[in-house]
């Protein structure tokens, strides 16, 4: 049969691209089978299985608690976005600790804080991710209470809770100011 | 294997008529339409091997990166972050090899579009991810306007890869004058074979 060449051509690039597909998904899946440390072909990736750390202890932390908490003074908030986000605007008397950057910095953000105190983590939606990533870190950094306050900034602001904006009083760039 | 013109071998084989010097035509500019080709090819091969090496080695790590971009329901997460890497590696290591370049150019050029659609809905979304392109580490590889640029110039070069070995062959842009050859004749017929 004739067909014209620029139609075979294609015809060939699909069939190729088929089979460079069928190829993949074999290898992917027969390698991680073979793997030591596989993961699930299907996973439970909803939020409140992310938000349950081995024990089965859950990592977030309600509105409730964490406004009970802040008026007690006995937490302390770690604001994982971006310092220029931190600056515009953030809860009142939080710190920041871009993710970022959170490996070199988490020592002289908590020299001062006990690793059994509660330390509230947030970001800015409900699918960043920076405060969840921030609160593993502290976690191996060895603190044993890192809850993250879900949607933390956009929450905060939209209860009327206390915020302030600007540098923190003891940030060490703000001597030129 | 009787799909209708082409038989498993010649897939196999890879069009062996078609082959970019046999229609990249004469000349001067037929030398440097076969040097943008082979340019494209290691280009994209060598960035999308690179990319999915990581992707390999940290399984969970990029697994949590698709997960991220909120894009694919969680029953298919995991099987994709599996699955991608691989093709992203036989894809470009074939690109590199120059063996079944329209299978791999079609490929690539599609997960282009996948992902740079992916990066544009959630750069519009707002959502504030790492990119899971070259790494996995999600403090490294934020997404701003330069993954965008960067991914739409990797499909542009696809684009024209693609082009290249979907193109009839013998045939020339439009730009190159039409002089007869006696070699470009010989391919066009055996082509029609």
């Amino acid at each position: 049969m004739n067909l014209p060449s620029a139609v075979i051509t294609v015809r060939e690039a699909l069939l190729q691209a088929v089979l460079i597909l069928v190829l993949s998904a074999c290898l992917g899946i027969g390698v991680n089978a073979l793997r030591s440390d596989r993961i699930p072909l299907v996973q439970d990736w909803s939020l409140e299985t992310q938000m349950t750390d081995d024990l089965g202890n859950r990592t977030d932390i309600g509105l409730k608690e964490a406004v009970r908490l802040f008026h007690e003074g006995s937490a302390v908030f770690l604001d994982a976005r971006p310092k220029d986000e931190y600056e515009r605007g953030h809860i009142r008397g939080a710190r920041s600790l871009p993710f970022e950057q959170a490996d070199a910095h988490v020592v002289e953000a908590l020299i001062d804080t006990d690793p059994g105190t509660p330390i509230i983590t947030y970001c800015d939606g409900p699918y960043c991710t920076l405060s969840h990533d921030l609160a593993h870190l502290l976690r191996e950094f060895g603190f044993s209470d890192v809850r993250v306050l879900v949607n933390g900034w956009s929450l905060w602001k939209e209860h009327g809770l206390p915020v302030e904006q600007g540098r923190a009083p003891d940030d060490p760039d703000d001597n030129d100011t | 294997m009787p799909l209708r013109g082409i038989s498993l071998s010649r897939v196999l084989s890879g069009p062996r008529d078609r082959r970019p010097w046999a229609f990249t035509g004469p000349g001067r500019q037929g030398r440097l339409l076969l040097a943008a080709y082979h340019i494209a090819r290691v280009i994209l091969g060598l960035t999308f091997v690179y990319a999915s090496i990581h992707k390999i080695l940290d399984p969970i790590a990029f697994a949590e990166a698709v997960n991220n971009y909120r894009i694919l329901p969680a029953d298919l997460v995991n099987l994709t972050a599996l699955v991608l890497p691989w093709i992203e590696l036989i894809a470009g290591t074939l690109l590199l090899l120059n063996v079944w370049v329209p299978g791999a150019a079609l490929v690539v050029c599609g997960l282009l579009v996948i992902f740079t659609g992916a990066i544009t809905l959630n750069m519009a979304r707002g959502l504030d991810i790492a990119c899971g392109c070259f790494t996995t580490s999600p403090a490294k590889g934020g997404m701003n306007l330069l993954t965008l640029c960067r991914d739409s110039s990797f499909l542009v070069l696809s684009f024209f890869l693609l082009f290249m070995v979907l193109r009839k062959p013998g045939a020339r842009l439009p730009s190159q004058k039409t002089e007869s050859h006696p070699e470009d004749h010989a391919s066009t017929g055996g082509a029609k074979r």
